[in-house]
């Protein structure tokens, strides 16, 4: 390449220059091309094999250091409720019965309150008074309500 | 962009091998500047994206592997490092060249370190100045500049050697 902004005799110079070949070194191409295959051939990974030996070792040496367990007394305090063997499903059911300070037996009427509150009225065998027999409810006659009897009432006054 | 494949690292090798051979050979000598750009090469093809300007990027990265490796053989003052001198030939010579490859040669090794990059880079690499100016971290008008001062600097240092040499 040559610089045109140059007088005749530097450019005369310039391509005589130039015409001179560079010697050949000592390089030889094949030997070049062994020594760039080598060289290019991709280098193992070494990060993660590196990473894994390290995890590894720091995992076998907190292992080996780990500390002893240690035991740990505590006290607790524990209520224990002790329940009462039920000798039968009835015991609760069964009428309580006894007699009374002064000699009245109860256990007949324990044992029919018992029966009332299990069965109804129905077991008193009482009869009721029907409506036929019954004898009509007499309504008093009553003066109706006015200003007057009011104020009767008021006072206390009996018609 | 895609890995460079080999087919694509073969051409580059076979385009850029020689000038990149050259650009190293100017701070090291033969074996140590083939060594720079067989690893160059070498990290081109590990990059998994190819750079946007591969060319510009071999020659930042040998000239980066090369001032590294010069400066931890020799030491280098101040970042301008000396020439790696008459240690191997930079030129083939061929009967029909116009200057004389030995000749080309020493006038060059006798320019300043900067200038010699500049037109080493800009003849036999065939870069723009705006690569080059990439590569090297130099504005483009200083090495429009320096360009053309260097080709004066080098026409009256051969026109100097002929004149001995007759």
């Amino acid at each position: 390449m040559q610089n045109k902004n140059l007088n005749p005799e530097l450019h005369e110079l310039e391509t005589a220059l130039s015409a001179l070949t560079p010697a050949p070194g000592q390089l030889r191409r094949d030997e070049l091309f062994f020594q760039a295959g080598r060289a290019s051939v991709r280098k193992r990974p070494v990060f993660w094999p590196t990473l894994s030996i390290l995890l590894a070792a720091l995992l076998a040496v907190s292992w080996l250091y780990r500390p002893a367990p240690t035991t740990t007394e505590r006290v607790q305090l524990v209520q224990v409720i002790k329940e009462v063997p039920a000798s039968s499903e009835n015991t609760f059911r069964r009428p309580f019965y006894y007699t009374r300070s002064d000699g009245t037996d109860v256990t007949s009427y324990i044992a029919l309150r018992d029966n009332v509150l299990k069965n109804g009225l129905d077991v008193l065998n009482v009869k009721t008074p029907t409506s036929d027999h019954a004898e009509p409810i007499k309504r008093q006659k009553t003066e109706p309500l006015t200003r007057w009897n009011w104020q009767k009432l008021l006072n206390g006054e009996s018609s | 962009m895609a890995a460079i494949t080999p087919e694509q690292l073969g051409h580059l090798y076979d385009t850029h091998a020689g000038a990149l051979g050259l650009y190293a050979r100017q701070w090291l000598n033969g074996d140590g500047a083939d060594d720079v750009v067989q690893d160059a090469f070498i990290r081109l093809i590990q990059q998994r994206r190819s750079p946007d300007n591969v060319r510009a990027w071999l020659y930042s990265t040998v000239r980066n592997r090369t001032i590294s490796e010069y400066r931890r053989q020799r030491g280098c003052e101040q970042g301008r490092c000396k020439l790696a001198a008459g240690k191997a030939l930079w030129f083939e010579a061929h009967p029909g060249d116009l200057l004389d490859a030995r000749t080309a040669q020493a006038a060059l090794e006798t320019l300043d370190p900067d200038e010699r990059e500049l037109v080493v880079l800009r003849l036999w690499s065939d870069l723009t100045f705006k690569e080059i100016a990439e590569i090297t971290g130099r504005p483009i008008s200083t090495l429009h500049r320096q360009y053309q001062e260097t080709l004066v600097k080098l026409k009256n240092i051969l026109v100097t050697s002929c004149k001995t040499k007759t």
